[in-house]
């Protein structure tokens, strides 16, 4: 009885984790491949401030006011990043990157002096709240995410060209749209999961996949095993040992890389 | 000429004299919380000046430094602080740095007035962090029961008498005028509660302590696993257990916290009403006073149209 009352309550956190594993690894292999590490990091952060702007105009949490403005907040920044690409000689991209995070994480801080839920709140926008995820809240985060997924798709030559191929006088509006749709993911992702989860979500089984593996068919579907194996692991044992989830998770992601990382001088014998 | 002159300088010279004699006499206190603010205001009236440095939204657990906190400090005669390790984190650095040797520990213008009123909730045996956030002294929300403030008033009024000889009596009056109004009401409040049904509920944070312990509610579970520690799935399946166990029909979250925790148990348990609910004068709109203060409390534990 136990068992299927933890089972019951968590599912639709943990088939929230696995579509959050299912775009992000994809999103992360174009991100890897353009070298922008922290651009979901800064945009994630963006997306916080965003949202922490409009509880600050009154809007409601989970509200579709909070989204439009968080989401605004995030095409607002995303069109800077592509505008900073185009000028790569003037701006250092990662530092421009770099700046608008500790803008934006600083800005936040100034902002919530002014609403109620204060501290409280810069907690739940780093570590988010994934474990109070209603099923409502899973199915509109998919159909969101099938869509920028099926766009993606349509534009798959043009979009990955733009990321991992050479820059054209064309890659420029190539750029904006995967930006903005990066920016919808981002957004969305961070109201339910916080900053740090989606950061791991995107960067871990992209970094492993791209370990491993050369062409990026293997790399998705390396990085998605990866994604859903360490979402179950951590759902699992952040329950049975009464940790905090959004933490818990993103401290088994990160980890996996760094002990990789500590295997290296084994590990040129199994990496292609 | 000489007319005016009779007439204007005496004229001038008094309100000189007034305004030297006002400037002496107003004291000024800094609180460190609205509700301590809204106590010390009704008691000390005209004669005082006061100002609260938490804002009724804040978690007075955690305060955030600003420059302005420590200029009010500066110039204060009495400083007022619940204590209890409440306002631990902040407010010994907050002291320090305003270098106004009248406010330190120890002195007649520093008072903390928890310790007075018979603290709830001090831990036995050895405690530590594994806890959680535990106050060793007790729960330091003593201002939520309307009993325990009109002894604050006293002791405030008291302190303000030390400071102040010339108006001992009008304190003494506003404060006893507080605490009898706060023993007639509390008799009100505790009617319609009783004619309500509710005797339990279950909370976020131990804020509501002495709220619910003055209006004989119980609190058997709180969302929090440990206090100070954000909620977790295992403890959660927990509270769920307990609310069908007991048959618990009320959770009431302090307004610092987000509804998301208490709106997926609402999924799980249906029939389960929630309130959010400010804990401090000033914590929302129409929140002016301390009586303000407990009626929206008591309005939200009874009224069934809350969800």
């Amino acid at each position: 009885m136990e068992l299927v009352n933890a089972l019951t309550f968590l599912a639709a956190p943990f088939v929230m984790c696995l579509i959050l594993a299912g775009i992000h690894c994809y999103l992360g292999l174009h991100v890897l491949a353009r070298g922008v590490i922290f651009v979901d990091l800064s945009l994630a952060q963006v997306a916080a401030f965003g949202a922490t702007i409009a509880i600050l105009f009154g809007f409601e949490h989970n509200s579709a006011g909070t989204y439009f403005i968080s989401l605004f907040s995030t095409f607002a920044v995303a069109g800077l990043f592509a505008l900073a690409r185009r000028h790569e000689k003037l701006f250092s991209q990662e530092a421009i990157i770099g700046i608008v995070y500790a803008l934006a994480s600083a800005a936040v801080v100034l902002v919530v002096d002014r609403i109620a839920h204060g501290a409280e709140h810069i907690k739940d926008l780093l570590v988010g709240q994934v474990l109070w995820v209603t099923w409502f809240d899973v199915i509109k985060t998919g159909i969101i995410y099938s869509i920028v997924a099926g766009i993606h798709f349509v534009f798959r030559r043009q979009l990955i060209a733009a990321s991992f191929g050479k820059k054209t006088e064309k890659t420029g509006y190539w750029d904006f749209l995967f930006y903005v749709l990066f920016g919808v993911v981002i957004t969305s992702s961070v109201s339910v999961a916080g900053v740090l989860q989606v950061f791991a979500y995107l960067i871990v089984p992209a970094v492993v996949g791209t370990l491993f593996f050369n062409s990026i068919r293997a790399r998705l579907f390396f990085g998605w095993a990866l994604g859903f194996a360490l979402s179950f692991i951590g759902m699992t044992l952040s329950h049975i040992w009464d940790l905090p989830a959004g933490a818990f998770i993103v401290v088994l992601f990160a980890s996996i890389p760094v002990i990789l990382l500590l295997l290296s001088p084994v590990l040129g014998r199994f990496t292609d | 000429m000489r007319l005016l002159n009779s007439i204007l300088i005496p004229v001038i010279l008094s309100t000189f004299n007034l305004s030297a004699v006002s400037a002496l006499a107003e004291l000024n206190v800094v609180t460190t919380t609205t509700d301590l603010r809204a106590i010390t205001n009704e008691v000390g009236q005209k004669f005082i000046n006061v100002n609260s440095i938490a804002k009724g939204t804040q978690d007075p657990h955690f305060i955030e430094a600003k420059p302005s906190y420590m200029t009010k400090v500066s110039k204060a005669d009495l400083l007022i602080a619940i204590g209890l390790d409440l306002e631990v984190g902040w407010l010994p650095s907050l002291i320090r740095g305003a270098r106004n040797p009248k406010i330190n520990q120890g002195q007649k213008g520093y008072l903390e007035v928890g310790t007075f009123v018979k603290p709830l909730e001090i831990p036995i045996g050895r405690i530590s962090r594994a806890d959680g956030d535990v106050h060793p002294f007790g729960n330091p929300h003593v201002t939520l029961d309307p009993i325990r403030t009109g002894e604050i008033a006293l002791k405030i009024a008291e302190r303000l008498g030390e400071l102040d000889s010339a108006n001992t009596a009008e304190y003494q009056k506003n404060a006893l005028a507080l605490q009898l109004r706060m023993q007639k009401k509390t008799k009100e409040w505790q009617q319609r509660i009783q004619a309500a049904g509710i005797k339990k509920a279950v909370t976020y944070h131990r804020t509501l302590t002495y709220f619910l312990d003055r209006f004989q509610i119980e609190n058997p579970v709180i969302l929090e696993p440990k206090p100070g520690i954000p909620p977790t799935s295992a403890h959660i399946l927990k509270v769920i257990d307990t609310i069908k166990k007991d048959q618990i029909s009320l959770i009431l979250v302090e307004n610092y916290f987000a509804p998301t925790v208490t709106e997926k148990i609402k999924q799980t348990i249906p029939s389960i009403r929630s309130a959010t609910v400010p804990v401090a004068v000033d914590g929302a709109e129409g929140i002016a006073t301390i009586d303000d203060l407990y009626e929206n409390l008591v309005k939200g534990i009874v009224d069934q149209n809350n969800n």
